[in-house]
């Protein structure tokens, strides 16, 4: 009983940690959500291309992991505006169900573009904060878990200031709210969209590179898992719920790590949507949604 | 043809002869449906010009081409002397034309303060931080809502939500302001106040493009009067010369006065 509670206590804080990460990735499709009101299902391949072309420097020049961390943001941004390109902006009023069908074929486009390229292989990616777990009290911690929860603590401390201290934020609300509103005050629907693009891309950036970091390679699972789990944070949260989707990826984060260690990692993905389940019939709008059905 | 009733409007700005908004042969259809039909109209500088006529007749289609929301199917807008019709929306409001709704679109998970921070713009060369938020403090205190400022749009009575509405396009700094019908829904003392409002904004120098049901409202505060009736503009006049027109009264009631 002692050490279960122990355990149980060291999975919630490495759950809590991790789960900082899942509140990124579900941060990121719940912005776009948002604003646009339309699924980006290519995020999770936006993610894991930054995450392969950070690589690119590492693997030419030896680059530090600093130019890699800047290599995985830049380029998960030109990526995303070319999402923005393919399979939104021409896209007519009204026909809110085709970005479904133009993302989900650049998620093939992008994962496939990388299986060519890689061979499918997993490339290794470096540990920059090493492999030693670090102590806590009595718990042992994972350092990379413990940058995670740093650098998205930190992310999530600059949206919230973006939307609410900056013009772009408050363009950005309007938006969200009601494009048409917005549009008669003055704001460009359009440039506030290809902004949203830019800010979630380049969270996308972060997120490839601690999602490569915490597994240790860059592999092409990485867009399946990573949509998953975005997916259900973003419902979870309450579609559109920016903290919603914070408080759904600790949630998700801390079950998952939970389950892990009672019932086995196999566990891991039938758990995550089993809760996704529960929760929607308990709270049929997510956590934090406000908007009636 | 300066038609202000009252003579040249006082204010900012050069008075001209030409029209601020001048319509010519708009049509729009929606599919078989010719919403509007050829309607062409002037809206003089510094003038209160409203827009009347029996629902469906075209008027907020109107609105919606003249503020870019809708592409006119043929026909010309010239706002101060230049084409609009085509443009976008943002670009239309940024050259000087703001808007309010007939079903008040406010932003509702915003605070009062901020519905009207979204619009305020700094002009070009102007000092940003200071003047944003004065000029959207100084919108809430002409429009009474100062003491609200903090308060979530759900907590506003529907006047002060109508109020809120005007300050929001006001604050994009519109020399013509097209509100659609903004006295819908309300009580006496909100409309002699919303009377004031739009006479004060004349009087500050605003041109007014007006579409209105509640015709004490129209009557008090207009000084030309256009009628459309099924996409066509039938009368154009003084409010004395529209209350006595024929057709007008036959828009509104059928004909031989027989309420069909």
């Amino acid at each position: 009983m002692g050490t279960a509670l122990f355990d149980g206590t060291e999975q919630l804080i490495n759950g809590l940690m991790y789960g900082c990460f899942y509140a990124l990735v579900g941060g990121g499709f719940t912005l776009l959500f948002g604003v646009l009101r339309r699924f980006n299902l290519a995020y999770g391949s936006t993610i894991m291309a930054g995450a392969y072309a950070g690589l690119i420097p590492v693997y030419l020049f030896k680059a530090p992991v600093l130019v890699l961390f800047v290599t995985t943001i830049v380029v998960s941004v030109l990526v995303g505006l070319l999402v923005e390109f393919c399979c939104f902006r021409f896209l007519r009023k009204g026909h809110e169900l085709a970005p479904l069908m133009t993302t989900i074929g650049m998620l093939i486009v992008i994962d496939e573009t990388i299986v060519h390229l890689t061979d499918a292989v997993g490339l290794k990616y470096p540990a920059p904060f090493g492999d030693e777990s670090l102590a806590l009290g009595p718990f042992l911690i994972r350092p990379d878990y413990l940058a995670i929860l740093v650098v998205s603590i930190a992310c999530f401390s600059a949206i919230f200031w973006l939307m609410h201290r900056t013009r772009f934020g408050r363009a950005m609300r309007a938006v969200a709210e009601r494009p048409e509103a917005a549009q008669i005050l003055g704001v460009s629907v359009r440039r506030v969209n290809v902004l949203t693009f830019v800010l979630t891309s380049a969270m996308a950036g972060i997120i490839g590179f601690f999602a490569a970091v915490s597994v240790g390679s860059a592999r092409p699972e990485m867009a399946a898992w990573l949509t998953g789990k975005g997916l259900v944070v973003m419902v979870l949260g309450g579609l559109g719920s920016f903290p919603g989707a914070i408080l759904g990826g600790l949630a998700l984060g801390v079950l998952e790590f939970e389950a892990v260690w009672f019932l086995g990692s196999s566990y891991r993905d039938i758990l995550a949507f089993s809760i996704l389940f529960l929760i929607l019939m308990v709270r049929p709008g997510g956590l934090l949604g406000s908007r009636p059905a | 043809m300066a038609a202000a009733a009252r003579g040249a409007p006082p204010g900012p700005g050069p008075v001209s002869d030409a029209p601020i908004l001048a319509i010519r042969n708009l049509s729009r259809n929606f599919g078989g449906l010719r919403a509007l039909d050829d309607v062409s109209l002037e809206v003089p500088r510094g003038a209160v010009f409203a827009l009347i006529g029996p629902n469906g007749s075209g008027k907020t289609t109107l609105f919606n081409v003249v503020t870019g929301t809708l592409a006119p199917t043929s026909g010309t807008i010239l706002f101060q002397g230049e084409p609009i019709a085509g443009a976008k929306t943002h670009e239309i409001v940024r050259r000087g034309i703001g808007r309010t709704f007939q079903n008040i679109r406010l932003f509702t998970r915003m605070s009062v303060f901020d519905n009207v921070w979204v619009a305020v713009r700094t002009p070009r060369g102007g000092d940003r931080a200071r003047s944003e938020t004065e000029r959207a403090e100084a919108l809430l205190e002409l429009t009474g809502l100062t003491a609200k400022r903090n308060e979530l749009v759900e907590n506003l009575n529907f006047g002060e939500r109508r109020r809120l509405e005007m300050a929001r396009a006001l604050a994009t700094e519109p020399r013509l302001l097209l509100l659609d019908e903004p006295a819908a829904g309300m009580g006496a003392l909100e409309l002699e106040r919303l009377t004031q409002d739009i006479r004060r904004l004349r009087e500050l120098g605003a041109t007014i493009f007006l579409i209105e049901h509640t015709m004490d409202l129209v009557m008090g505060v207009a000084d030309r009067i256009a009628v459309l009736n099924f996409g066509h503009k039938i009368a154009e006049g003084a409010p004395g010369e529209i209350q006595t027109n024929q057709r007008v009264i036959e828009a509104y009631l059928g004909r031989e006065g027989s309420r069909a």
